[in-house]
């Protein structure tokens, strides 16, 4: 089996990738915190000090310390996130964000691909037309936009402005209307990981069966998804743009051209299909960038999900927590490359893996 | 392609018989000279950064302090010492006349230069020598050695340069970009002639005002006339007197000039009871008039005075026309026995206006235009000394794992394979975390540190195509050394889309840094910087949203001009689009 060797040998390729993250970090992490502090609260009995040193291993080499973290990792402990209300175990909070922010990712992706691709299209078929004009300073201005900016920006006219002129507004943050919810499903704590399912609110809210809160959750998601969308957004229609113009210029579409095809048929079977390969590249590429502006647009729209919760690791020196994080990311990237190669062979039955 | 080499020598030798010029003679132990001068500097940044980590990690107790003028710029350093050492061989080669180095000294020196100007007030006066040499190259004794062959060798990139100028002047798009880039760039150096404030005055008073509101107190140019700190003066009475001139450029606004008087008066702690009386005045007199005058007659020429305990500040307007006044401060006390603490300051505020706040004042008063403005200063630098540093670095890296191939070529794609699976806003933010302090600098180093594998990725697949043509093979047939090959035939072709690379991620860098800054690990709250700035203006979004929306204004268009550029700069630089016809 061909693909399975590629798969194989990819995933290789991967570890070293992966282990060289983990090393980096947990390096940083070690000249930025004091891994002792946290194992050590106020309420710890001066005398146990010496013991939880030899306990963990702290009075050891540098060396020894790292392959102690190592086996400590690989037996599926990722150690405790104090930053988090209750000391936490990294894993456990990550499962209860990483809903959140792949929600929005995916939210984000679904703008980025459902606006980008026919805008690329729109403005590669009508070149020099006032809409690939717009397109372009539209795509242009993405890629130019201070995230976090243009995050305030939106939520100052579709929030604030909208409704100080008495129209429909969309709320300023958080995942859900917490009283809504509360009065909706009589739980009294509103969305929590308590009251969740699946930890998506659009899954468990039509598992609840309550289209009122799944309209709510959608309006939650639309600030912030488009925000976070908007770089990928811009980058996809550009990338569309480009390779749909290049492979209009193909013998084989004056070719479907002198078939007698409708425009309609060569762009959207011929043409199409070929230009979306390196929009597929950029696609899948366009996930790490996705979870770099998380961390922003999480941070604007307070929004409970991992990038805000790295800040704040970051910014409390929470190790354990940072360390988790990035590994999870590494290893969303790494994975991502992987599914866009075997996208390819999908896509273009000429590439042949090995 | 033309191949340079090294018979150059021996034309170089008979023509140098032909001009003997004293420049010519002079200008490699110059170039010699200066190359050590970076060299040495960029050793002494190694030193000192190596120095002050193993004072900080090890010497706690000790007490040990380097001066920080030595600390810092780490990449820089190791840029300076690489190419100043390059730099040292052209030196050499061009002593022993060869004409060929002269080209290469002048790319090198123009690389050193501007990574002089970089790393602080130190490296000011190596980088005018360095660019003085650049210069010295072009004077007519030297020039006239090399420039020939330069000329030669590069006719057929100079016909195709003039053709991407040719294309740059029809895009319009570029056109703006450039001007932008230009207007942003000089509007920083220009900073302190088109601000009314500077970057962190703040005038409390003015907080949260709207664009266009004219400034609640007057700013003024101040001259000192007078100031006096004094911690033993029991003699009393006594008073201090001075001439002032108003002269015809000092009422050029409609307000009129006032004599500042800051007089003070306490004992120095035994006594609590001073009874002092600080008595101001101002006169309509030339000192000798008064001082031949009685005092009842003086009087007549009084324009104010101000009589207080203790402390008195008071501000006296003269009229608003030139003319010549005294001051007079004086030191009144009835019962005083013990020694007193005086502290005098007499100023002449001319030229008063009240400046307009065009774009509205901040939270704590600051102007925002004026932040903004000197902001540019502070993001730009940043954003440039990033992508400059990445990219030299980048590219030496890039370059050598392409050249050489094998073991070398693998591992440095693992690593930048490493440095591509990180977040990268989250591996800087870790990166400043771990440099201890959050301030700009370290924003700068993290990202230095974050952005090299771009570049890196970029000039190792251009040298992985050039390095099988047939002018390399040509180079090594001669004898030429592989850092030569590299760094003076390959490098020079992998150029263009360095160009374009590094202009765009000028704009993101900027984003980035300005991000990095927005969530709170740049530099100290108060400081004028654009990320900075939305972040503050954020909390008060709903009630004053310009506090945050011209930063913003200001980091959009920076970056729309950099991608224009960049977008136009591919699209010429494009050999499928810059066919002709």
């Amino acid at each position: 089996m061909k693909l399975r060797d590629f798969i194989l040998r990819r995933v290789l390729l991967a570890i070293p990738v992966i282990f060289g993250v983990l090393t980096i970090t947990w390096f940083l992490s070690y000249v930025v915190g004091d891994p002792l502090a946290m194992f050590i609260t106020e309420r710890t009995n001066p005398a146990a000090i010496p013991g939880i040193i030899q306990d963990h291993g702290f009075n050891e080499p540098l060396v020894i310390q790292y392959f102690l973290y190592l086996r400590t990792l690989l037996a599926g402990d990722w150690g405790v996130s104090y930053s988090t209300g209750g000391d936490l175990p990294v894993l456990t909070v990550i499962a209860r964000k990483f809903p959140a922010t792949i929600e929005l990712a995916i939210v984000a992706m679904v703008f980025a691909v459902i606006l980008g691709v026919p805008l690329g299209i729109l403005s590669a078929t009508r070149k020099d037309k006032p809409i690939d004009h717009f397109t372009r300073v539209f795509s242009l201005a993405g890629v130019s936009m201070p995230i976090f900016w243009f995050a305030l920006l939106l939520k100052y006219v579709l929030f604030y402005q909208f409704s100080v002129w008495g129209l429909p507004y969309l709320p300023s943050g958080d995942r859900v209307d917490n009283e809504l919810w509360k009065t909706v499903l009589h739980n009294g704590v509103g969305y929590d990981f308590t009251s969740s399912i699946t930890g998506f609110v659009l899954v468990d809210s039509l598992l609840y069966g309550q289209p009122i809160l799944f309209g709510d959750a959608v309006l939650h998601l639309i600030m912030p998804g488009f925000c976070l969308g908007y770089l990928t957004l811009a980058i996809i229609t550009r990338m569309m743009r480009s390779s749909m113009l290049e492979v209009m210029k193909e013998d084989y579409i004056t070719l479907a051209r002198s078939k007698g095809l409708t425009e309609r048929i060569v762009i959207y079977r011929h043409a199409l299909r070929n230009a979306l390969i390196p929009t597929v590249t950029v696609i899948g590429l366009a996930f790490g960038g996705l979870m770099s502006g998380a961390v922003l647009t999480e941070t604007i729209f307070n929004w409970p999900g991992l990038g805000r919760w790295a800040t704040q690791a970051i910014l409390v020196s929470d190790m354990a927590a940072i360390n988790g994080f990035v590994l999870l990311v590494a290893f969303i990237f790494v994975s991502a490359n992987l599914i866009v190669d075997l996208t390819y062979g999908a896509l273009d039955p000429r590439i042949r893996y090995g | 392609m033309t191949v340079r080499g090294d018979n150059g020598n021996d034309q170089g030798e008979q023509e140098s018989i032909v001009v003997p010029g004293l420049v010519h003679r002079v200008f490699p132990s110059l170039h010699i000279v200066l190359c050590l001068a970076a060299i040495s500097l960029g050793a002494a940044y190694l030193v000192g950064n190596f120095v002050a980590w193993f004072a900080n990690s090890f010497m706690h107790e000790l007490g040990f302090q380097l001066p920080s003028l030595l600390i810092g710029w780490p990449l820089q350093a190791l840029l300076l010492v690489v190419i100043g050492y390059m730099n040292l061989k052209s030196g050499r080669a061009i002593s022993r006349g060869d004409a060929w180095a002269y080209s290469s000294s002048l790319y090198m020196n123009a690389v050193t230069g501007v990574i002089l100007l970089t790393i602080g007030p130190l490296g000011l006066l190596p980088a005018v020598g360095v660019f003085a040499l650049v210069l010295a190259l072009f004077a007519p004794s030297v020039k006239s050695y090399w420039y020939r062959e330069f000329r030669e060798d590069m006719g057929p990139r100079g016909k195709e340069l003039r053709f991407s100028f040719h294309l740059l002047r029809r895009s319009p798009l570029v056109i703006v970009g450039i001007l932008i880039v230009a207007g942003y760039i000089s509007v920083a150096f220009l900073a302190p002639w088109i601000t009314p404030y500077g970057p962190e005055e703040r005038i409390w008073n003015d907080a949260n005002l709207a664009p266009g509101t004219p400034a609640g107190e007057a700013k003024a140019n101040s001259l000192i006339l007078f100031s006096n700190y004094s911690a033993d003066i029991s003699i009393y009475p006594e008073y201090t007197r001075g001439e002032v001139q108003v002269g015809p450029e000092e009422v050029t606004t409609s307000l009129p000039p006032i004599i500042a008087f800051s007089g003070y008066v306490r004992d120095t702690g035994n006594d609590n009871l001073t009874n002092v009386l600080v008595h101001t005045a101002v006169y309509k007199l030339n000192l000798t008039t008064f001082d031949s005058l009685s005092p009842s007659l003086r009087e007549l020429y009084l324009v104010k005075s101000v009589e207080k305990a203790m402390l008195s500040r008071p501000n006296i307007e003269v009229n608003n026309s030139p003319s010549t006044y005294v001051w007079v401060v004086w030191f009144v006390a009835s019962n005083k026995t013990v020694p007193w603490i005086v502290d005098t300051v007499v100023t002449l505020d001319y030229n008063r206006y009240y400046p307009i706040h065009y774009w509205g004042t901040d939270n704590s008063g600051g102007d925002i235009y004026s932040r903004i403005i000197w902001a540019a200063q502070v993001d730009l630098r940043v954003s440039l000394s990033v992508v400059l540093v990445a990219l030299a670095s980048g590219a030496l890296i890039g370059a050598a794992s392409g050249y050489f191939g094998g073991k070398l070529d693998e591992m440095v794609m693992r690593i930048t394979d490493i440095f591509f699976a990180f977040p990268g806003l989250i591996l800087a933010m870790a990166i400043v975390m771990a440099l201890g302090t959050r301030n700009l600098e370290n924003i700068s180093y993290a990202l230095m540190i974050t952005w090299w594998p771009v570049y890196a990725r970029v000039v190792r697949g251009q040298v992985l195509s050039e390095r099988e043509k047939l002018y390399v093979e040509a180079a090594r047939s001669i004898g030429a050394s592989d850092s030569r090959i590299l760094l003076s035939h390959i490098i020079p072709n992998t150029i263009q889309p360095l160009i374009v690379q590094a202009t765009m991620d000028t704009g993101g860098v900027l984003l980035t840094a300005a991000g990095l800054s927005f969530i709170g690990f740049g530099s100290a709250a108060g400081t004028a910087e654009w990320g900075l700035m939305i972040s503050q203006g954020q909390y008060y979004l709903l009630n004053y949203p310009w506090e945050c929306m011209f930063p913003g204004v200001a980091i959009l268009m920076i970056a729309l001009a950099l991608n224009l550029v960049g977008d136009g700069i591919r699209d010429i630089l494009d050999p499928k689009l810059r066919r002709r016809g």
